[in-house]
């Protein structure tokens, strides 16, 4: 109402075209994308870019609540020097390759099975079943395992039936193996809902063209489903990837990183040196060296991939 | 079809193997719920318990007393409420001005959101904690909320959809009525975006309820704990108190589980879309 009554008062002053207020300007197709974009991105410098930029600056001091020193190198060579975190490196590459082949292969099983014609009808109710767990959190998953897994709890009770014993929590051997057991439990769902939506996506024309040809079960999956499945399965390596090298709440709520190191990793060492010890400056230091590990084997991974052909 | 013609045998073994395999994952979920209501003893019983006891209340009063677990209840509802909203909020208008209008500052804006997504969040956390320190925010809701509030690939997300949804010639039409870029927005794209929004919910939604990294960090009290805080704080100790874990635990699971139950065909559609994307 009261623009109205506006421009039509200028129109009645003169010829020249109503001059617009200062809201109307703003809120005009030329300066409203900044009024909405700015919102996020104020929040996004001051709770994101900022906190980047400064943890690299932290890397190269010593910082303590009364003043900050530039120290160089000397973070970089501290955490490089201590075992814990020498330890977390070389567990983390355990973690990376065991928990990609354990969680995809069963999870790609999964979905190639779940997804066979003559299993229609109830693949959506099963596949929901694989998928629930995702929706736990970590802290559940924990709690959970440590009681599955502990001395007398079902996992414990099966094997011993078996005539196997394995002290999960204070054996330095079975301790990487524990956290691989409850993330493939919460994480495997989870792809087997991608991978399920990417077969989904295979025209049936070329399963029908090759039993046509005669194509054998292992032919087709060979020549059809993996190749069709690619674009997913690289995308699924790279995120499940990202996400195995930042693992933190398996490893630090069962085993605070424990026995002697044997299940720790970067992030729980990163918690440590920071948040326990309060050496803010190490735990940027290792916050990037974790950083430029997880891009260089994201560009690995795509690299591999376009060498190979997987991606256009 | 006879060439897809699969032997009665080799059907009942795969039926068997993926029923048997979802069990897998399904058991422990309902053992994690049902042993809530137990006690240590009964959870540590062999064969398991696979039915509800009488115990859950008990377990509940126990932790109240303990822990609060009713406050750190209300606090998770809270942080993730807000959280979402808020996330989702700023994703949908900033995504639609990006697929939208062309401004100058548009691709250098873009390519910061891009560059900062490749790191990895968790180095954030010791700057952040600094931050919080200085401006007085340790152990408060705006903390764990306000780094949250803007997610980088919720804006990617929200472009995409705004791009698919959001027709030109709506938004031309409304110009044409005289209509502000505000009411625009308001009226006539976040409606078309509406389902993106709940896609955008459904994805975060697990993601914020349990999440527990900085949340620790930055939360000091037991009154301001959110549940998962609450949680890993009697994890590990000596006096073990498993029952108290599992009660405390069904309170952390019900929720994402009646959630994804109630949304559940929009759901894994929604997941799907939130990750390709």
């Amino acid at each position: 109402m009261g623009s109205t009554i506006h421009k039509v008062s200028h129109a009645q002053a003169g010829p020249v075209r109503a001059r617009r207020r200062w809201w109307q300007q703003i809120l005009g197709p030329k300066v409203a994308p900044y009024l909405f974009v700015s919102p996020f991105f104020i929040l996004f410098a001051v709770f994101w870019v900022f906190p980047v930029v400064q943890s690299f600056l932290l890397s190269f001091q010593h910082w303590t609540a009364k003043e900050t020193d530039w120290v160089g190198l000397a973070n970089f060579r501290f955490i490089l020097n201590t075992p814990a975190v020498r330890q977390a490196f070389g567990n983390l590459l355990w973690y990376a390759v065991v928990n990609n082949v354990y969680q995809l292969s069963i999870a790609l099983t999964v979905a190639v099975l779940l997804d066979m014609p003559f299993l229609r009808r109830v693949s959506g109710l099963l596949r929901v079943s694989y998928f629930m767990p995702n929706l736990v959190s970590g802290v559940t998953t924990a709690i959970l395992f440590g009681i599955l897994l502990g001395t007398g709890g079902v996992i414990d009770n099966l094997l011993s039936l078996a005539g196997i014993k394995i002290s999960w929590f204070q054996s330095t051997e079975w301790s990487k193996p524990a956290v691989i057991l409850a993330g493939g439990w919460r994480w495997i769902g989870y792809w087997v809902v991608m991978f399920m939506a990417g077969l989904q996506g295979i025209p049936d024309q070329y399963y029908e063209a090759a039993d046509l040809d005669g194509a054998t079960f292992w032919q087709r999956f060979r020549f059809i489903t993996f190749p069709m499945l690619r674009p997913v399965f690289l995308f699924v390596i790279v995120v499940n990837t990202i996400g195995t090298l930042q693992i933190f709440e398996e490893p630090f709520l069962l085993f605070r990183g424990g026995p002697l190191n044997s299940s720790t990793t970067p992030v729980v060492e990163m918690f440590k040196l920071a948040f326990q010890n309060f050496d803010l400056g190490s735990g940027a230091a290792l916050g990037w060296l974790l950083a430029v590990v997880v891009i260089a084997a994201t560009i690995l991974q795509f690299s591999l991939a376009r060498r190979r052909g997987w991606s256009e | 079809m006879n060439a897809r013609y699969i032997p009665l045998w080799r059907r009942t073994v795969i039926t068997l193997i993926v029923i048997g395999g979802a069990l897998f994952f399904v058991i422990p979920l309902w053992w994690s719920l049902v042993w809530a209501t137990w006690r240590t003893g009964e959870i540590f019983s062999f064969p398991p318990q696979f039915l509800p006891g009488p115990y859950l209340l008990d377990n509940l009063a126990q932790l109240q007393h303990r822990l609060g677990i009713w406050r750190a209840f209300l606090n998770s509802i809270i942080v993730t409420g807000l959280s979402l909203a808020g996330s989702t909020f700023f994703c949908s208008l900033t995504g639609f001005a990006f697929a939208k209008y062309r401004f100058r500052l548009r691709n250098l804006l873009f390519y910061i959101l891009l560059a900062t997504m490749a790191v990895p969040g968790q180095i954030t956390a010791i700057p952040l904690f600094l931050l919080m320190l200085r401006m007085g925010w340790v152990d408060t809701y705006q903390a764990i909320i306000l780094p949250g509030i803007v997610p980088a690939f919720g804006v990617f997300l929200m472009r995409m959809s705004a791009e698919e949804a959001v027709p030109d010639e709506l938004l031309e039409a409304a110009r044409m009525d005289g209509a502000n870029e505000l009411r625009i927005f308001f009226q006539i794209a976040l409606p078309c975006l509406l389902p993106s929004i709940a896609a955008l919910t459904i994805f975060g939604f697990a993601g914020s309820w349990g999440s527990l990294y900085w949340p620790m960090i930055v939360l000091r009290t037991t009154e301001m704990f959110t549940l998962p805080v609450a949680l890993s704080s009697i994890i590990g100790l000596l006096d073990a108190p498993y029952h108290l874990q599992l009660a405390g635990s069904l309170l952390a699971t019900l929720p994402p589980l009646l959630f994804f139950l109630l949304t559940q065909r929009f759901f894994v559609k929604s997941l799907v879309a939130g990750a390709f994307r």
